[in-house]
Formats: C-alpha cells, sequence, structure tokens
C-alpha cells in the first residue's frame, strides 16, 4: 500500500526524496516512523545510528529491496513507491554493496563484474571487460581478476563489491555497514576507495559505524534513532558543538 | 568351481545378458534423466507463494512418495490401456518410474535451492537482475553443489529399483539372470553374472559423480589435484568442504 502524500514534484537537486514513510513488521513495530529526508544529488550522505535504529531498512526502502507500507519515495525526479514489480528496473540506476560482501561464490572475480552489466544492461563482452579492468584498477586489485571470491581477503572482497556496484554506471550507490564485517587492518583500504568515490561526483548513501569516513568524506549527516530522524545537517554543523544535544551525546558514546 | 567361474563368463559375455544390462543401464538413465526434468519446475514452482501453485505440486509430491514404486509401474502398465493409452513394457517402466523420480528429484532441487543464502539472492536483486535471471544466474548455479551428491544416490537407487520392472515383463538383467537360472537351476552362476553387471553400472556412476562434483567444486584459478587426492574424493560420499 503505498499512498502519495503530496503530489508536489521534489527539489531539482534532491536525488532522493522520502516524504512520511512508514514501515512496520506484522503491523506491530514500527521500524520507520514518518520519515523525511531529503538526499543531494552528487553528494555523500552518512546515516548514523544505534543498532535497531531502522537505518539499514531505509536504505533498502531506497532501492524498494524492501517493501513500504505508505508514504512516497521519489528517485531522480519520479516517485518510485508507485512502481511496484518493475523494482528491479529501477536497480539498474541504484547499486548497493552489503555488509558481507555477497560476491558469487560461483563466478571470478572478472565474472562478477560483468555478468550484471552483460546479462541486465546488454553491455558487449569487449566492453564490459575493459570497463571491468579499469575499475579493477580503480580499487587496485586488478591482480586478482581471475582469482575466485574465497581466494581473497574480506578488504578485498569488499573493494570488488564496490567495483561490480559501479559497473552498473549507477547514478547513486547505497552502501550497507561496508566495513562492519571486516577485520580491523583491513578496514582503511575499504575506506580510501570509499573515500575517493564520494569525491568522484556520484551520489553515495552510506550506512556506517565509522566516524573517521563520516569526518572524511560525507556532505551531509543523518542520525536515526528507533525509526525516527533525530537530526539531519551538514558535517560541519553535525559534528560541532551546535548539534543537537542527542547527537552530541551519540557521538561521546561512539568514541568511548 | 572353474567350471562355475567359466560359466559366470559365459553368461556375462552371451548376447543375452548384454542386451538385457543395456535394457537395464537405458531405463535407468532415461528414467533419471525425465525424472530430473520433471523435478526442477516442480522445486521452482515450491518457491511460488500462491496456494493454487504449491497445492497441485504437493499433491503430487504425496501421491509418487507416499505410493510403492512397484504399484506405480503395475498401475501405469495395467490401468493406463483401460484409458486407450497402450504403451510397451519398456514405456510403462520409464513413465513409471520417471514419475515417482520426479517427486524425489524436485526435493532435492528443492533443498539446494534453499542452502543458497537469501541474502546472495538480495545482491543479485540489488544488480537489476529479475527473479528468473536471480534463480538462473545466481541461485541455481550454487544449487548445483549441494544437488550432485544426493542425484548420485538416486541414480544408485534407480539402477536397483529398475530391477522391478521385472514384474511387467521387462527383459532387464533380473529377468533374465532368473530365466536363465530357472532352465538350469545355476542360481549362484546366473545371478553372480547380473550382480557383475549392476555392479560395472554402479562403479561407473561413480566415477562420473566424481567428475561432476569436481567440476561444480567452488573454483580456485590454481586448481590442480594429484591422482591421490582425486581417488579419495571419489570415494567420499560428500563434495570436500573448500578450505
Amino acid at each position: 500500500m503505498t499512498t502519495s502524500t503530496s503530489t508536489s514534484t521534489p527539489a531539482a537537486d534532491a536525488m532522493f526524496e522520502v516524504r512520511k514513510l512508514n514501515k512496520s513488521f506484522d503491523q506491530q513495530q514500527w521500524v520507520l516512523d514518518d520519515i523525511d529526508l531529503k538526499l543531494l544529488r552528487g553528494k555523500t550522505t552518512v546515516i548514523l545510528g544505534p543498532s535497531g535504529s531502522g537505518k539499514s531498512t531505509l536504505l533498502r526502502c531506497l532501492n524498494l529491496l524492501e517493501e513500504v507500507d505508505s508514504g512516497a519515495i521519489w528517485f531522480d525526479g519520479r516517485e518510485i513507491t508507485k512502481e511496484g514489480p518493475r523494482g528491479h528496473l529501477l536497480r539498474r540506476e541504484i547499486s548497493m554493496v552489503f555488509q558481507h560482501y555477497e560476491l558469487f561464490p560461483h563466478l571470478s572475480v572478472l565474472e562478477n563484474l560483468m555478468i550484471a552489466p552483460i546479462k541486465v544492461l546488454g553491455v558487449a563482452r569487449e566492453r564490459a571487460l575493459e570497463q571491468a579492468m579499469e575499475l579493477l584498477a580503480k580499487v587496485r586489485i586488478r591482480e586478482k581478476a581471475d582469482a575466485y571470491p574465497e581466494q581473497l581477503s574480506g578488504g578485498q572482497q569488499q573493494r570488488v563489491a564496490i567495483a561490480r556496484a559501479l559497473m552498473m554506471n549507477p547514478k547513486a550507490i547505497l552502501f550497507d555497514e561496508p566495513t562492519s564485517a571486516l577485520d580491523p587492518e583491513m578496514v582503511k583500504e575499504v575506506l580510501d576507495v570509499m573515500v575517493e568515490l564520494a569525491g568522484s561526483g556520484i551520489t553515495c548513501v552510506v550506512v556506517t559505524h565509522e566516524l573517521g569516513f563520516a569526518r572524511r568524506a560525507a556532505d551531509r549527516v543523518v542520525l536515526m534513532e528507533g525509526g525516527r530522524i533525530v537530526e539531519e545537517s551538514a558535517k560541519e554543523h553535525f559534528f560541532s558543538d551546535q548539534a543537537s544535544e542527542r547527537t552530541q551525546r551519540f557521538l561521546q558514546q561512539m568514541s568511548h | 568351481m572353474s567350471e562355475s567361474l567359466h560359466l559366470v563368463l559365459e553368461y556375462l559375455l552371451s548376447p543375452s545378458f548384454f542386451n538385457a544390462a543395456l535394457t537395464t543401464l537405458a531405463l535407468t538413465v532415461v528414467s533419471m534423466l525425465i525424472g530430473m526434468l520433471i523435478g526442477l519446475p516442480l522445486a521452482l514452482l515450491q518457491e511460488r507463494r500462491s496456494v493454487f501453485v504449491r497445492l497441485p505440486v504437493l499433491l503430487y509430491l504425496w501421491l509418487f512418495r507416499g505410493t510403492p514404486v512397484l504399484l506405480q509401474i503395475v498401475f501405469v502398465f495395467n490401468v493406463l490401456p483401460l484409458f486407450g493409452v497402450v504403451l510397451s513394457g519398456f514405456a510403462s517402466g520409464v513413465l513409471a518410474l520417471a514419475l515417482n523420480e520426479g517427486a524425489y528429484m524436485a526435493e532435492i532441487f528443492r533443498s539446494g535451492i534453499q542452502a543458497v543464502s537469501p541474502r546472495q539472492r538480495l545482491a543479485g536483486r540489488a544488480l537489476g537482475m529479475s527473479s528468473a535471471q536471480v534463480m538462473r544466474l545466481v541461485v541455481l548455479p550454487q544449487a548445483l553443489r549441494t544437488v550432485v551428491p544426493p542425484t548420485g544416490n538416486q541414480f544408485m537407487g534407480m539402477l536397483k529399483s529398475s530391477a522391478l520392472v521385472s514384474v511387467i515383463a521387462v527383459q532387464d538383467l533380473l529377468l533374465i539372470a532368473d530365466q536363465t537360472a530357472s532352465a538350469n537351476f545355476r542360481y549362484i552362476e546366473a545371478l553372480s553374472a547380473a550382480a557383475i553387471y549392476y555392479l560395472i553400472f554402479t562403479t561407473l556412476f561413480m566415477v562420473i559423480q566424481g567428475y561432476i562434483e569436481r567440476w561444480v567444486a567452488p573454483r580456485r584459478s590454481s586448481g590442480r589435484r594429484s591422482w591421490s587426492q582425486r581417488l579419495i574424493s571419489l570415494t567420499s560420499a560428500q563434495p570436500r568442504s573448500s578450505q
């Protein structure tokens, strides 16, 4: 059930615009409670919050991997919550990077990168191969092109997953806790790639616990708690003493 | 004793035993292949949410797993002609064995599909794949790995179940051995010759299964294994874990 709460078109600078979004599990527990949010085109937004605050669920609503109860989501000027069963067409334009990488174990690194462009977008094999090698170089793992996922470390797998997401030439990339499953010594190599990406002008939405990444690469920061948005502001404001009391308390807890 | 061995050898090389062995092999392979062709769509249909799709499938599984395969063979051979469908003994045997096998293969495919992590499907969907593409490109290739060993078991089981068609007068290995023995009461020799054929076929199936398992195993780019490792993997029932 999706009901459009407003017929007005979204602001031109918004890649995503979320209006009065509600989601519950079994009509009981509200996971997302009346979310209003604008994610700016070409900017990097980091979503922070304690576990269970609904941030990963919100992220999966943005590419319709989760169904919503009510409210509207606009993407690139159109209301995607109305598109329903054609969600897989939308997801050609929005890529996603997962906590546990989710590379396909039966395919080599190169095949992992090439399968969706070839099978979903209909890109020619030679063109896909060329782009794959470029992207593997960009995430600094070109020498592993013929390896299989299980032969790679977690950090390497996640960098391949980022390259796989970029293969679709998406308008936006969603990161779902991309460093939470990594050994500490591998976090940096993945974050470095993400920082470069954030600076490249693609719209990034990053759910993470890495305050350091937010400080380095975010344009805007969102704090969620209990399915609601507690604060949404520019990075400089978020990390200053002008941020809300709740935000400052959260940041204090995180730094312990 | 040497006379016995001589007789076994004579049976083994006789045209009647050889033809019977071919009949048994053909029954097994054809029934298994059709059974797999029936089983895969049944497994995919069970993935659907709709009760109207799943209920007929459950009915099929209940019917064919719930009654003896011998009954199904006799039923096909004796009841279908009443409705004007007259099949040869061999065709009746294949039809009954394949329908029965389809029910078991459906369950094997279903368990293989369910063994693939839901997060893998999510990753496929996030890349813009349709449900059918997720199944074909992501889930089924991975399910294959879990499906091969139980399918190998089914092949061996089918080889032996195929002996049941002797009740509808198909000239398979068991029937020929039994007929030969009842002519001169040399049961040991005739049955031994049949047993040797069965063992040759099961050995063949094991070797083929070993090759297929290695083919679908998690790949490594530097994947060359010694002969001793190959022999070990041939004799172990489960695919070797990939550490």
